[in-house]
């Protein structure tokens, strides 16, 4: 009948859709040997290992950020690394329009192991505005898994005195993983091209 | 009983089975749109009798990423194209086949900025365009900071090594051509936070004794130090000259002796 072989069709494509959340929990097991945090920001190359904690934060999980979401007045912010044009192009330029969590404020090179005066300067006018002063407003800060740019990020967050820091190291291919809706996001301060 | 099992299946899968359809939708809608940008407005058919894509499910470091195209059939190929569709610039690498090139493999290491089709299309005589793509999960490759030190980067800018096999048939010797130079994305970011502007291979140019193995238009997709493994037959005295243009208009030229 019609309706079983659709029903067959998509069962396949939810056991293959499926095999991202196997992979996590494989992820997840392999933090057991996370390194250590830095002792100030993460120099080193910004895709790698990343540590299971953050000292003065949280660590947040899908579930938990998606509850907390629809909860809770929330700042997102996402420090994926935007694209930035050659001066000289041998083939078409077609950025990808980027897909973050909803409500994600996107601030691309914040979460470097050094940052410019004026990206300090955004990024602290930007959660003093988002937050409207209130230092208890839960800030939450992602971008793709094993991405030390987050962690970074997180911790200038923690520095600036917000004391409810949420770091979201399993980054957004978790979250499309989980099947969560996305919101395409434009890039905004210094690091924008 | 049968039918409530299905059911309740469905109930419980069916948000992640909505976004998994979306999704091939977007892919499919991304494509096209990149395709046009690159080809034109042609059509472009199913290639899995031309091509075959071998692209790892996972990898390990996405500006790293090992990809193979392999050249089956026997219909007449001009043009090879290696398209990462989510990439900002899509088009990894376009080879143009010559008289020397032998049909095998053609194997290239590129970066991944996020998970995304990979896309290989050839060209055949008649000017028809097929396609054949492998989805990968992998991400941030473009914007991976060079793995060296500046200094000794722009020292050995430009030199390149050819690793040969030796094999008992004359007609086909598997290489491997090896360029020293960082192909910056420009999406990469120096010790100190500031962006290294891309500089990229544009061009680069095989040839053995005056006979045209390939022509290969590059890009940022290209992981550093870019490395490109195919099949040459040895024509005229087998010297093999390889011309290599960056987008900086610097140019290289490096010689290899014939393999005796």
């Amino acid at each position: 009948m019609r309706w079983q072989s659709a029903t067959i069709r998509m069962v396949v494509i939810c056991a293959v859709a499926a095999m991202p959340t196997l992979l996590m929990v494989a992820n997840a097991r392999a933090q057991a040997d996370s390194p250590p945090e830095p002792e100030g920001y993460w120099q080193g190359p910004m895709n790698g290992r990343v540590p299971a904690t953050i000292t003065g934060g949280a660590v947040i999980d899908t579930q938990a950020l998606a509850a907390l979401l629809d909860r809770e007045q929330v700042v997102v912010i996402d420090v994926f690394p935007a694209p930035r044009r050659p001066e000289y192009l041998s083939s078409p330029w077609r950025p990808v329009p980027h897909h973050g969590v909803p409500r994600s404020v996107w601030i691309p090179g914040m979460g470097s192991g050094v940052i410019s005066a004026a990206m300090t300067e955004h990024f602290r006018a930007r959660l003093s505005a988002l937050t409207g002063g209130d230092h208890d407003r839960p800030v939450v800060v992602y971008c793709r898994a094993d991405c030390w740019a987050s962690w970074n990020a997180a911790k200038r967050v923690i520095a600036e005195g917000y004391r409810r820091v949420f770091w979201y190291p399993d980054g957004i291919e978790a979250w499309q993983n989980a099947g969560l809706p996305t919101a395409v996001v434009e890039p905004e301060g210094p690091g924008v091209q | 009983m049968k039918r409530l099992l299905m059911v309740a299946v469905l109930m419980v899968s069916g948000v992640t089975c909505a976004v998994a359809d979306d999704e091939m939708a977007e892919r499919e809608a991304r494509w096209r749109s990149v395709a046009t940008d690159i080809f034109g407005e042609r059509a472009i058919e199913d290639g899995s009798a031309l091509l075959k894509l071998k692209v790892p499910e996972q990898a390990m470091n996405a500006a790293l990423v090992p990809i193979s195209v392999e050249l089956i059939g026997d219909r007449p190929i001009t043009t090879v194209s290696v398209v990462i569709d989510n990439n900002p610039m899509p088009l990894a690498g376009r080879f143009k086949l010559g008289p020397a090139f032998v049909r095998d493999d053609i194997k290239m290491r590129v970066r991944v900025n996020e998970y995304t089709l990979i896309h290989a299309v050839a060209e055949t005589e008649d000017g028809k365009l097929y396609a054949v793509s492998h989805y990968i999960r992998a991400a941030g490759g473009c914007s991976a900071p060079d793995a060296r030190a500046s200094a000794d980067v722009l020292a050995r800018m430009g030199k390149m090594q050819l690793r040969r096999e030796r094999s008992s048939d004359l007609t086909q010797v598997p290489t491997r051509l090896l360029i020293s130079h960082p192909n910056y994305s420009g999406m990469q970011q120096n010790a100190s936070g500031d962006y290294t502007p891309a500089r990229y291979l544009e061009r680069v140019s095989v040839s053995v004794g005056g006979a045209k193995v390939f022509d290969m238009e590059g890009g940022i997709s290209l992981s550093e130090d870019p490395s490109i493994a195919f099949s040459y037959a040895p024509k005229g005295n087998g010297e093999i000259e390889v011309k290599v243009q960056d987008s900086s208009a610097a140019q290289f030229l490096q010689h290899f002796d014939a393999l005796k």
